[in-house]
């Protein structure tokens, strides 16, 4: 399984770095990403979050900018649940439709998706809404206001709705440690080529410290959202403390190294032709996106 | 395989509860002597069980435990309370891998009798001016017949006040390079020259010595591997025998962790205790799970070293904070007074751990350097 997930992860890898948009989503649906974990007699494979796990990561590396983790991490594994199933899950597997789920007063990826979840009383709903695009610091991602003009049928109980906001808490630990650990790789790099006072900057303590901190950042996030996909490989029912540690720890990680990141870059690293704050940006939204990081270390103590 | 996992769990379970003496913790309450006593004691005790010196290969009397088994034996140590051989730690984990590692056949007769308490042994490394820069040790072994005359300064040794030997790195090449001109001894702390002074430490207890060395005679039968060979032996001891060594510390610090966390889940969400204990505790058991990578790829340790030390100190530094004035009411005097257990004594000693075995800022340079590969900085 492990191999499995290895292999895919380094598939996923020099895709994300060729294609972008839709060409990106054409060929995550070709190659299989998008139905990794919907049933097989519904056009999928019928895998577990171990295998979304190295997608997600590397859609976070290479900073993304497709609807999975709303119409595969949540949409499907809701869907599932649903009696829409027949109907949906095939379509999502295919690519030809796409499903966002509206878990916070902004919607991620409600913009052009064919369906939007909502939740009301405890349940999930198809329903029949009003999308309008605001705009986000992170250009690598859509959000949206979801006006809701008819709930229709709901499906699903709390338990679910509990487990798909866990699912995307470790998503975004997931895209966290992708991001950050790009970051810190970059940043490294850097260190290395660039030279002030007759040596590469990195020979200096404050900037080694400042990427040594980086390296301590990543490596503990790797960690944590690794255990958290263990943790919530199973159905609804099985809350754990990991999603939210993995949620809350990656996202402020990431957020402590893509500004380490600018920092060391200097003044290069604050144009807007340079990368690292793009990095930042997609943090910040991370980091408020499914539950804030404050909110998830009040579920850990509680 | 787990089986047999289990089976050594259930041995060495059933070991403790039929040799832990009931009460022992009152019997060496408030006075060393006795709780040293009390320690070589259980040392032979444990040995005549079979079940001293873990991480030793058979062939020099230990158990060749693997990791795994190492790790059981504490779980099972900590749920009976049985006595720590903490005491016994230099002698066990850095003597035990020099002299398997360097020693000659003389030299490792100490093994036995570290196995079996009868020796306790502390470490004459550092100095007043060789600290993170280690190598510019400068007390000097001269060679005098079958002698060598040894005379400077030691500091930070651990236990030394009730240590019997002490392994020691001293210069015999002035003229070499600081790192090539270092050798390797056995001292006995009893020879004549040798002065120990207790060191008072910010907890105020006196864990540490100051080693002073007046012409001290060594036999050079007692020199570990050839002369100015002493640095390199130094580091791969230093660096290959740690073993489960933080795993102690770990679990203790995930115990208190689920303690702080208990105690402020009962404020209201958003408070800023509650928020901050939440993420120490969340880090703590990322700590945990790192720890266990990290010991299962024997991988470099520094990130564990840095990343324990910086949540011991944020942790207790937050529970402080959290405790307002009545934490503040405590004395770290007199030293031998109950101790542990109160989070300000917890959090000036967590200073303490963040500078010994290599200072936080000595771990970002080895993560920078050998992890990352950023250059060195040039002397």
């Amino acid at each position: 399984m492990n191999e499995l997930a290895e292999e895919l992860r380094g598939v996923v890898r020099e895709v994300v770095a060729e294609r972008s948009g839709d060409e990106l989503w054409k060929t995550a649906a070709e190659l299989g990403w998008l139905g990794l974990e919907i049933p097989e007699a519904h056009g999928g494979s019928g895998m577990g979050f171990d295998l979304l796990a190295p997608v997600l990561d590397e859609l976070g590396r290479g900073l993304a900018s497709i609807p999975f983790v709303s119409s595969v991490v949540l949409g499907a594994a809701a869907l599932r649940f649903s009696p829409f199933g027949d109907e949906w899950l095939p379509a999502i597997a295919s690519g030809e439709k796409r499903v966002a789920v509206a878990l916070d007063p902004y919607v991620l990826d409600a913009v052009d998706a064919d369906a939007v979840l909502v939740v009301a009383d405890d349940r999930m709903h198809l329903a029949t809404v009003t999308v309008t695009a605001v705009p986000t610091y992170d250009v690598t991602r859509r959000l949206a206001e979801v006006r809701v003009d008819e709930l229709g049928e709901g499906f699903g109980d709390a338990a679910l709705i509990a487990w798909l906001r866990e699912r995307a808490a470790v998503a975004l630990a997931l895209d966290s440690h992708g991001g950050a650990r790009r970051a810190m790789e970059i940043t490294v790099e850097y260190a290395k080529q660039r030279m002030q006072f007759g040596r590469p900057i990195g020979s200096f303590q404050a900037v080694k410290h400042h990427c040594a901190n980086m390296f301590v950042a990543v490596e503990t996030t790797k960690v944590a959202a690794d255990t958290a996909v263990r943790e919530i490989a199973g159905e609804p029912g099985h809350p754990t403390r990991w999603s939210s540690i993995a949620k809350a720890h990656a996202a402020d990680a990431y957020v402590d190294v893509a500004s380490l990141g600018i920092a060391v870059h200097g003044g290069i690293g604050f144009t807007w032709e340079h990368d690292m704050h793009r990095f930042l940006e997609r943090a910040r939204l991370d980091q408020a996106l499914f539950g804030t990081s404050a909110w998830h270390r009040d579920r850990i103590a509680s | 395989m787990d089986d047999a996992l289990d089976d050594f769990r259930a041995r060495y379970r059933q070991w403790l509860a039929s040799h832990v003496p009931v009460g022992w913790r009152d019997r060496v309450e408030g006075d060393r002597r006795a709780a040293v006593a009390f320690g070589r004691w259980w040392m032979a005790e444990r040995d005549d069980g079979g079940w001293s010196a873990p991480a030793w290969p058979v062939e020099h009397g230990g158990m060749g435990a693997t990791l795994a088994e190492q790790l059981v034996m504490y779980e099972e140590e900590t749920v009976a309370d049985a006595p720590s051989t903490s005491l016994f730690g230099i002698g066990l984990s850095h003597a035990g891998a020099t002299l398997i590692g360097h020693g000659s056949e003389e030299q490792r007769t100490h093994l036995p009798r570290i196995r079996r308490g009868e020796e306790i042994w502390c470490q004459g490394f550092s100095e007043p001016d060789a600290g993170s820069d280690l190598a510019a040790l400068s007390t000097r072994a001269m060679r005098d017949g079958d002698d060598y005359v040894v005379t400077g300064q030691k500091v930070w040794s651990s236990f030394a006040e009730h240590a019997d030997w002490c392994l020691l790195l001293a210069r015999t090449d002035p003229d070499a390079p600081k790192r090539k001109g270092i050798s390797y001894f056995l001292l006995d702390l009893t020879t004549p020259g040798v002065e120990l002074r207790p060191l008072r430490q910010i907890t105020g207890s006196a864990e540490f010595c100051e080693i002073f060395l007046d012409e001290v005679r060594i036999p050079v039968a007692n020199r570990v591997g050839a002369e100015n060979d002493g640095w390199a032996i130094s580091q791969t001891t230093l660096t290959t025998e740690r073993g489960p060594f933080f795993l102690p510390a770990i679990q203790a610090l995930r115990r208190r962790a689920a303690e702080a966390l208990a105690a402020v889940s009962s404020l209201p969400e958003g408070h800023v205790h509650r928020q901050a204990i939440a993420a120490d505790y969340a880090e703590i058991e990322i700590l945990g799970e790192l720890y266990a990578q990290v010991l299962a790829k024997q991988a470099e340790a520094s990130i564990v070293k840095l990343y324990y030390t910086q949540l011991l100190s944020r942790l207790t530094g937050h529970m402080v904070e959290a405790g307002g004035l009545d934490e503040q009411i405590g004395s770290a005097l007199p030293p031998d007074a109950e101790r542990g257990g109160t989070w300000m004594l917890e959090h000036l000693q967590a200073f303490g751990l963040a500078i010994g075995g290599g200072t936080s800022e000595i771990q970002r340079n080895l993560i920078g350097e050998r992890v990352l590969g950023l250059p060195r900085e040039p002397a």
